[in-house]
């Protein structure tokens, strides 16, 4: 066990964690936050995906240890006093979810990737979301949802 | 009953290491079954499906020293936990050897960019990994740290078509860090040309070619046991090269897989089409 | 009963793009799966699964993984006191009986040996590691000719592999095509895929000594209440199922899996010889299990997996008057619902085609591969597949417009009886097409796409693929059961037997309530998936909810106003009672449900209905993909696709989006990237999400939807259902997309999917 401290949706925290604890275990198991889920073994399905320092990544790739001292935000962290970020209130108007299960991690790839730009076209965002798979929309309403977030943040 | 690994996610126990300095992180990795962590993209998939199970793992990847990409006396050079992400968003890469930019953003997809690290990549030796394409295509130097009997780092360089020696092999030694890789020729006419199955997925065949004042420099993604350099040195005009010729160089230098995503001669195939493509960008590049 | 049509106005919350009440939870703090339900004192259950197709087991040794740290319990098949589990449906073959855990046999890689018992997941993986097992190879069965031959046959009790026969063939035999102009004939593979709902299966449950509570991630939580109190002798009041969110299912988590009812019987038996527990407290103890994605791709059912041999015959002229399609159904290795998927097949053999003749054929059989189930659309995408691919071969033999084969052939006449168990309720196949026709403006499709060939030094090659489908829903009209009560407040708590995974019905199913009660949506809420709470149910599958569910809440809102009514007529003697819009007028006084709830106290204002239809649905549509064929290297590029699905009535028109959109990314999915694989010894090489690859968003383009609405008279809603039609005609409109623009070529067909290295193996075929 060793002693990790970050920042955890906008705090800081404390755990101790064993070495071989991954990212997403620790913030399901040890802080109780259930938004992201793991949705295969090999990286591929990006449905833990969280922002790390800002930027999206898979929290399954990455061991607790690796963010000792960094940012990390998750789902919860993401509305601000009861206010929804432009891309939760864009997911909703567009339907951008069925199940559920990739939502957590697609929502913060999408802020992630509107972070980084706000003048992105259709096929960037979708190249910007292609290390996340849904099963449900075809991504259509995906894409259709942050098209209009980036709009929302541009007015 | 080690193929459960593979069902069941199930990382070993191992002890994790951040050293603060380069010198602490060599002294580390000479212990027994030790590896080098950086982004862990390579290495961490591998360890849940329990294809490796290292002792320790040494982080590499907060060592500041490793994260540099400067210029020095016309020498780009590129530090080993430099991420995808951070390489194609360089402008100081863009002007230098725009093609590492563009294979890099290409890599994987966004989250993998973001994490997975040049080093890393090389170091895997992954016969499909388009960085080691572009490397092989710019002539680039990698450039090896190791810490010699008195306790003192020692560099050693190695050109990029050298580093590959067999299936997921290095010239790497096992007390040795990859530090940088560096370029001492800009390159402006380039083409870098690849078929996925998905965007995202490893190339089925890739070809990276890249145009200096001192020649053309090809590399060969997935068309052999090991990134493979092609050298068209003997042709001063590439022009000169039809269909049969490209077919004739890539047979000297090719052994390509088969898998579900091809046979040999598919790949075989798409290395002559990708490469006369490339070929036709540059020569179409003013 | 006889219920009139349902009226709409401007208001009508019916036919309406209404984002989805249930979101909010979804976008803030992430959905409550199985795996996030806290439970009591935790135990964790893994399986020892088979590394081998076919093999007997030699010798079992579990004693080094029992004194394993942290384990509790080690279950064989020898320690599981059920009975095996029987074929799911009488007709298949009821000799192929399946262990809960392998006894003597493993017949998948996959196939579960051994349940581990530990008080983390890691500690039980870990003991996995400790368990000793030799098995001797059998010759793995992998291929349908193999397994139809029968020389080595899977079950000994059974003397074939055959699981299931459909034959609806004429006497005719060779002479069955005798007397047409045109014929055309191949063999296609349906290709076998993995559902992959995003969340994996997951089950926790735990026992008081007397009442069973398990929370399962299913598409059916009373039929799972059922099965587990059938198979585990417990009384109905005793299981309490409660499905929570779930992450998808497509089909494949309607029926319950052996694993699942194992987490049920080993939280039983767990409690019954408390006690010697080592390692956790005595008393109510929560045993679970959530599968990995690797373990998923090989143990929970795939679907389709169909070789058809398809012949076509008909006039020169393009009038098709023969048919004949034959299906081998690949079963995997135990008979599960995809054993029985040529039924499905056969009863929409014609498509949308009025052919006098047509002869249907189907065998099922096992191989040493995981068994198939149900997957959207399980059994219709097939016979699509089938008629449209053939329709087309048969208008490049004829010579003509695939579009005007089509158009010459359209049922156009309803009700219409297949003669193959299906009676088309309405349709309007034609108006279809010719919109989805001109919309992409076909003609000058067709003259590009001339220009394109006629272009030097392309390596481009325009293809434009067409598919005119028709498919059943609610195929088994199953009674569903819906309440709707007048909570104290004046709000509404509506339950249904149904239950939405993804696909939205508390939602929709409000706007069905909030119409007919006239109230605003918010008032309205819809339960789901609790079966203490909701007395009966069927679930979620084949395209059914809006049409029994739907309407069972429809009919139960008219009941609600009735009965209340009644209560004002009692209480209003000799007055004029009457309800619109939702107020109730009492001669010059008017009430709302508010008003309602203060009056009626403590009398229950609730109306329970059971529903069954008389009959299933056949919604339709036509499809249009347009594809770039790179024929250098074979990568196939999709630039338009443009789908008109009509499923009669459509409540919400977001929702409606959203499922023809998903259906139709699985579609393109099979016809382009998916395909599970195995080698020749039955080992499957496409267990991880790296390698079988289901596509990104990068992989698609954007979807054009045209609407239609024929409505049904099968009920007062008038709608069909719209959950699978988008999987349906894509498919082969993708892969008739890509053959077309290898016409010129000579490749008449290539089999799904197609990557690159096959459709250039197609084209180096030809070439050579």
């Amino acid at each position: 066990m060793t002693e990790l401290s970050f920042i955890l949706n906008g705090g800081e925290v404390k755990i101790s964690v064993d070495d071989n604890e991954l990212l997403c275990d620790v913030i399901r198991d040890k802080f109780n936050l259930k938004a992201l889920n793991v949705g295969c073994d090999t990286s591929s399905c990006g449905a833990c995906t969280v922002l790390l320092n800002g930027v999206g990544v898979k929290s399954c790739t990455v061991l607790a240890q690796q963010v000792e001292s960094q940012e990390v935000e998750t789902l919860e962290g993401l509305s601000k006093d009861g206010e929804l970020h432009p891309v939760q209130k864009a997911f909703k108007e567009k339907h951008g979810l069925q199940c559920g299960f990739c939502t957590p991690g697609m929502i913060m790839q999408g802020v992630s990737l509107l972070n980084g730009s706000n003048e992105l076209s259709e096929s960037e965002i979708r190249i910007g979301i292609e290390g996340n798979i849904c099963r449900c929309t075809g991504y259509q309403t995906i894409v259709d949802a942050l098209l209009l977030a980036q709009c929302e943040i541009n007015k | 009953m080690s193929w459960i690994k593979g069902i069941k996610l199930l990382l070993n126990d191992f002890v994790y290491k951040a050293p603060r300095s380069l010198n602490e992180a060599l002294k580390l990795i000479r212990e027994e079954d030790a590896k080098v962590l950086a982004g862990g993209h390579s290495l961490i998939p591998l360890m849940k499906l329990g294809f490796a199970s290292p002792e320790s793992l040494i982080d590499i990847g907060k060592l500041e020293e490793l994260q540099a990409i400067e210029e020095t006396n016309g020498v780009l050079t590129v530090g080993s936990c430099v991420s995808y992400r951070a390489l194609f968003e360089s402008e100081m890469v863009k002007s230098y050897v725009p093609l590492l930019s563009k294979v890099a953003s290409q890599v994987g997809d966004p989250q993998v960019r973001a994490r997975g690290t040049v080093g890393g990549s090389l170091v895997h030796g992954d016969p499909a990994s388009d960085i080691a394409g572009a490397i092989l295509a710019l002539d680039a130097t990698v450039e090896l740290v190791s810490l010699n009997g008195k306790g003192d780092i020692v560099k050693r360089k190695v050109p990029a078509r050298e580093f590959f020696v067999g299936f997921l092999e290095t010239v790497i030694e096992d007390d040795e860090i990859l530090h940088s890789i560096s370029f001492k020729n800009k390159c402006h006419k380039f083409s870098f040309q690849k078929i996925t199955r998905r965007e995202q997925d490893w190339a089925i065949v890739g070809v990276a070619v890249a145009q200096s004042m001192h020649g053309i420099g090809i590399g060969l993604v997935n068309l052999a046991s090991k990134p493979v350099y092609l050298d068209i040195k003997k042709y001063e005009d590439i022009s000169e090269l039809d269909p049969e010729g490209v077919s004739l160089l890539l047979d000297s230098v090719i052994d390509p897989p088969a898998d579900i995503y091809g046979d040999a001669e598919y790949r075989r195939h798409l290395a002559e089409v990708l490469l006369l493509r490339c070929l036709k960008e540059i020569k179409e590049t003013t | 009963m006889l219920i009139a049509p349902i009226t709409m106005n401007a208001e009508s919350y019916i036919g309406k793009r209404i984002e989805r009440i249930e979101d909010n939870k979804f976008i803030t703090t992430g959905a409550t799966y199985v795996a996030d339900v806290k439970g009591g004192s935790e135990l964790f259950v893994e399986f020892l699964r088979s590394p081998i197709a076919h093999g007997r087991i030699m010798s079992l040794n579990v004693d080094k993984a029992k004194a394993s740290p942290g384990v509790e319990a080690i279950y064989c098949s020898e320690d599981i006191t059920l009975v095996d589990i029987n074929p799911p449906i009488p007709l298949l073959n009821a000799k192929m009986v399946r262990p809960y855990l392998a006894r003597d046999r493993v017949r998948f890689v996959g196939e579960p040996i051994v349940l581990v018992v530990a008080n983390s997941a890691r500690n039980a993986l870990k003991a996995i590691e400790e368990i000793e097992i030799e098995f001797e190879d059998l010759e793995a069965v992998v291929s349908l000719d193999d397994s139809f031959k029968g020389e080595v046959l899977l079950f000994d009790e059974s003397e074939s592999n055959v699981m299931f026969r459909s034959d609806f063939t004429s006497e005719d035999g060779d002479r069955f095509f005798d007397g047409c102009d045109v014929f055309a004939a191949e063999t296609i593979v349906n290709s076998r895929v993995a559902p992959c709902p995003l969340e994996g299966r997951s089950a926790m449950a735990s026992f008081d000594g007397e009442k069973l509570t398990v929370h399962l991630s299913t598409q059916a939580p009373h039929s799972a209440k059922s099965t587990l109190l059938k198979v585990l002798g417990l009384e109905s009041e005793n299981v309490h199922v409660i499905a929570p969110d779930v992450g998808g299912g497509f089909g494949a988590k309607i029926g319950t899996y052996p694993e699942e009812i194992l987490v049920a019987y080993v939280a039983i038996a767990l409690v019954e010889s408390d006690g010697e527990s080592p390692n956790t407290p005595k008393g109510l103890k929560s045993v679970r299990w959530s599968e990995s994605r690797n373990e998923s791709m090989i143990s929970l059912g795939h679907g389709r997996g169909q070789r058809q041999r398809i012949e076509i015959g008909g006039t020169k002229e393009g009038r098709i008057t023969h048919y004949r399609l034959s299906v081998m159904q690949d079963g995997g290795a135990y008979p599960m619902m995809g054993a029985f998927l040529p039924f499905f097949t056969r009863r929409m053999v014609k498509g949308c085609y009025d052919i006098q003749k047509v002869d249907f054929m189907a065998v099922s059989v096992a191989t040493n591969t995981t068994p198939v189930v149900a997957y959207r659309g399980a059994g219709r995408p097939e016979a699509t597949y089938a008629i449209e691919r053939a329709v087309e071969l048969f208008a490049r033999k004829a010579g003509l417009d695939p579009a005007d084969v089509r158009r010459k052939n359209f049922i156009s006449e309803f009700p219409y009886d297949t003669g193959f168990g299906s009676v088309y309720d309405s349709g309007a196949y034609l108006t279809a097409l010719e919109k989805v026709l001109d919309y992409v403006d076909y003609k000058s499709l067709r003259a590009e796409q001339r220009k394109m060939r006629n272009m030097k030094d392309s390596n481009k090659s325009l293809g434009i693929g067409i598919s005119s489908y028709v498919e059943v829903t609610h195929g088994f009209p199953a009674s569903e059961f819906g309440s709707v009560k007048l909570n104290s407040d004046g709000t509404i708590f509506a339950t249904s037997g149904t239950f939405p995974h993804g696909q939205g019905h508390g939602t929709t199913f409000a706007q069905i309530i909030a119409d007919e009660l006239g109230l605003s949506l918010e008032k309205i809420e819809v339960f789901f998936g609790d079966t203490d709470i909701i007395p009966r149910g069927v679930g979620t599958f084949g395209s059914r909810s809006v049409q029994s569910g739907g309407v069972a809440l429809s009919r139960a809102s008219k009941g609600l106003i009735d009965k209340t009514l009644d209560l004002m007529k009692s209480e209003f003697l000799d007055s004029s009672v009457f309800f619109e819009s939702g107020w109730f007028f009492v001669d010059d006084r008017k009430f709302s449900w508010e008003d309602i709830a203060r009056l009626a106290g403590s009398s229950n204002l609730e109306c329970q209905v059971d529903y069954a239809a008389d009959s299933p649905t056949f919604p339709f549509g036509a499809h249009v993909c347009i594809v770039e064929v790179d024929v250098e290297t074979g990568v196939v590029v999709i630039k338009r696709v443009v789908a008109l699905d009509d499923a009669g009535r459509i409540i919400n028109r977001l929702l409606a989006d959203g499922q023809v959109f998903g259906g139709l990314a699985q579609g393109i999915s099979q016809a382009l990237y998916e395909e599970v694989i195995y080698d020749e010894n039955g080992n499957p090489l496409t267990s991880t999400f790296a390698d079988y690859g289901i596509p990104s968003a990068t992989e698609f383009t954007k979807f054009e939807r045209l609407e239609m609405e024929t409505l049904t008279t099968v009920n007062e809603l008038g709608a069909k259902g719209i959950g699978e039609s988008g999987t349906i005609g894509i498919t082969p409109c993708v892969v008739n997309a890509v053959c077309d623009a290898l016409s010129h070529l000579g490749i008449d067909h290539i089999d799904m999917p197609l990557t690159p290295f096959k459709v250039y193996s197609a084209i180096r075929e030809r070439s050579s």
